[in-house]
C-alpha cells in the first residue's frame, strides 16, 4: 500500500510564507516603493487586505472539497479538459516563477559574490538543489521548510533591527505618496505579489481537513504580511523617495548599512546566506509543483523520471531573456500585475463551477 | 567546428531525450495515450531548447 504523506500546519505554513516572502530579499522594497511611493507601506497594507479577502472567499468555498487539491476540484468542474488546462496553467505559473526567479537569483550572486564566474556555473548550483529535493520528495521539503524558515527570518529581522540608527520617518512623507489612484487603483493588481497562495490548493492533500488548511493559510499569509509590510516600511523610511527607486537589491543595501561599533560589520554575509537559503528553498518548491502538476494533470504514474529533463528545460528557459533587465520588465509588467487572476480568479471561478455540478445530481435525485 | 564540451552536453542531453522517451513509450503501453504523448514533447523540448540557447544565446 503506498504511505499517504501527511504534514502538519507549521510545515505548509513555512513552505507558502517563503514562497510569498523570498521577493522581499529581489525585489519587493522597490516595487511597493515604485508603486505607493512614500506610502508603500500604505500600498503593502492594501493588497494584504484583497489577498486576505481572496483567500477567505476561496476557503469557505473549498469546504466541501476537503483533502481535494486544486487539479481535482477542476476535474470535478469540467473533466479531463478542466484538469489539463489548470495543470497547464500551473506548470507555466510554477515554471515561470521558478526559472526568473533562478535567473535574477544567479545574476544578483555573480553581481555581489561571484563576479567572474559564468552564469551557467552560478545556476547548476541551483539546479542541483532543485533536482536533489524534486527527488527526496515533498515530505522533505516540508521538513527543510519547518527547519530553514525560522532561521531565514531570524535572519531577516536581525537586519530590520539592525537599521534602526538609519530610520527617519520624515521619509514617509508625504503620506499617500504618489496618490490614491496609484495606491488603490492601478495598485490592486499588484495583489498577484501573493500569487503564491494558489499552491496552498496543491498542498490541501497533505493537510487532510479543511481547518488545517484554512489554519495554514490565515498563519502564512499573517507572517508573510508582517514581513512585507515591515520590509516596505523599513526600506522606505531608511533610503528616501526617489532614491530608493535605484537599488537593485533593497534588503542588500539595507544590510550593508550595518555597521554596530567596531564589532559588528559586513552583515550582508548574513543577508547573502539567507537570501540564497530562501531563494534554493523557493526554487525547488516550484520545481517540485511544476512535476505534481504535471503528473496529475496527464495521470502519470511517477514523476521521478522527468525531473532531470524538466531541470534540463527550466535551466535552458531561464537564458532565453537577454539580461537581468528583459526578466524584471516581464516579473514586475506582466507576472505581478496579471497573476492575481491566475491565483485567485481561477480557484473560485472552479469552486463555483464545481459546488453547482455538485448541487446538481443531488436535485436531480430529489426531482426523481 | 563544434567544440569537445558542446559535444559532450549533447551527448548527454540524447541521453536524457531517450530515457524519457522511454518512459513515454512505457505509459503509451499502460493505456496513457495522451499522458505519453506529452512525455515525448518533454523529450523533445530536453534536446531542443538547449541546442537552442547554445546555438542562439551567450551562456
Amino acid at each position: 500500500m503506498k504511505k499517504k504523506t501527511i504534514f502538519g500546519n507549521w510545515e505548509a505554513s513555512a513552505i507558502i510564507i517563503n514562497l510569498i516572502c523570498t521577493k522581499i530579499f529581489l525585489n519587493y522594497p522597490r516595487l511597493a516603493a515604485e508603486q505607493g511611493g512614500t506610502a508603500a507601506w500604505i500600498f503593502t497594507i492594501y493588497i494584504s487586505v484583497l489577498a486576505l479577502v481572496g483567500f477567505t472567499v476561496i476557503q469557505a468555498l473549498y469546504k466541501p472539497f476537503e483533502g481535494k487539491d486544486l487539479l481535482d476540484v477542476a476535474e470535478l468542474a469540467a473533466g479531463n479538459p478542466g484538469r489539463i488546462i489548470v495543470g497547464l496553467v500551473i506548470i507555466f505559473s510554477a515554471g515561470w516563477c521558478a526559472t526568473a526567479y533562478m535567473r535574477v537569483f544567479s545574476e544578483n550572486i555573480k553581481l555581489i559574490a561571484l563576479t567572474t564566474s559564468p552564469l551557467s556555473f552560478v545556476e547548476l548550483f541551483f539546479i542541483v538543489c532543485l533536482v536533489v529535493g524534486a527527488y527526496l520528495g515533498t515530505e522533505a521539503l516540508s521538513r527543510l521548510h519547518a527547519f530553514s524558515v525560522s532561521f531565514i527570518a531570524s535572519g531577516y529581522l536581525l537586519i530590520m533591527v539592525g537599521v534602526v540608527n538609519y530610520i527617519d520617518f520624515g521619509n514617509l512623507l508625504p503620506i499617500l505618496g504618489n496618490g490614491v489612484n496609484e495606491i488603490f487603483i492601478n495598485g490592486a493588481p499588484r495583489v498577484s505579489v501573493f500569487f503564491e497562495m494558489l499552491f496552498l490548493f496543491l498542498l490541501t492533500p497533505f493537510l487532510k481537513r479543511h481547518g488545517n488548511m484554512k489554519a495554514t493559510g490565515y498563519w502564512s499569509l499573517g507572517f508573510s504580511i508582517f514581513f512585507l509590510v515591515l520590509s516596505a516600511l523599513v526600506y522606505t523610511s531608511v533610503f528616501p523617495y526617489p532614491s530608493s527607486l535605484e537599488r537593485t537589491i533593497p534588503i542588500f543595501h539595507i544590510a550593508r548599512l550595518i555597521k554596530l561599533g567596531r564589532f559588528f560589520q559586513r552583515m550582508e554575509s548574513v543577508f547573502l546566506f539567507i537570501w540564497a537559503a530562501a531563494a534554493l528553498l523557493y526554487i525547488s518548491v516550484c520545481f517540485y509543483f511544476i512535476l505534481f502538476a504535471f503528473q496529475k494533470a496527464f495521470q502519470l504514474d511517477y514523476y521521478k523520471p522527468l525531473i532531470i529533463p524538466f531541470a534540463i528545460i527550466i535551466m535552458a528557459v531561464s537564458f532565453i531573456p537577454t539580461d537581468f533587465t528583459e526578466v524584471i520588465i516581464y516579473e514586475v509588467n506582466i507576472f505581478r500585475n496579471w497573476s492575481w487572476i491566475v491565483a485567485f480568479v481561477m480557484p473560485i471561478l472552479l469552486l463555483i463551477i464545481a459546488r453547482l455540478k455538485k448541487k446538481k445530481p443531488a436535485r436531480k435525485g430529489q426531482a426523481a | 567546428m563544434i567544440s569537445g564540451d558542446y559535444i559532450v552536453l549533447i551527448v548527454f542531453l540524447l541521453c536524457v531525450a531517450v530515457y524519457t522517451v522511454s518512459y513515454g513509450v512505457w505509459t503509451w503501453k499502460k493505456g496513457n495515450r495522451f499522458g505519453a504523448i506529452m512525455v515525448f514533447l518533454v523529450a523533445v523540448l530536453t534536446v531542443a531548447l538547449p541546442v537552442y540557447i547554445l546555438i542562439f544565446k551567450e551562456v
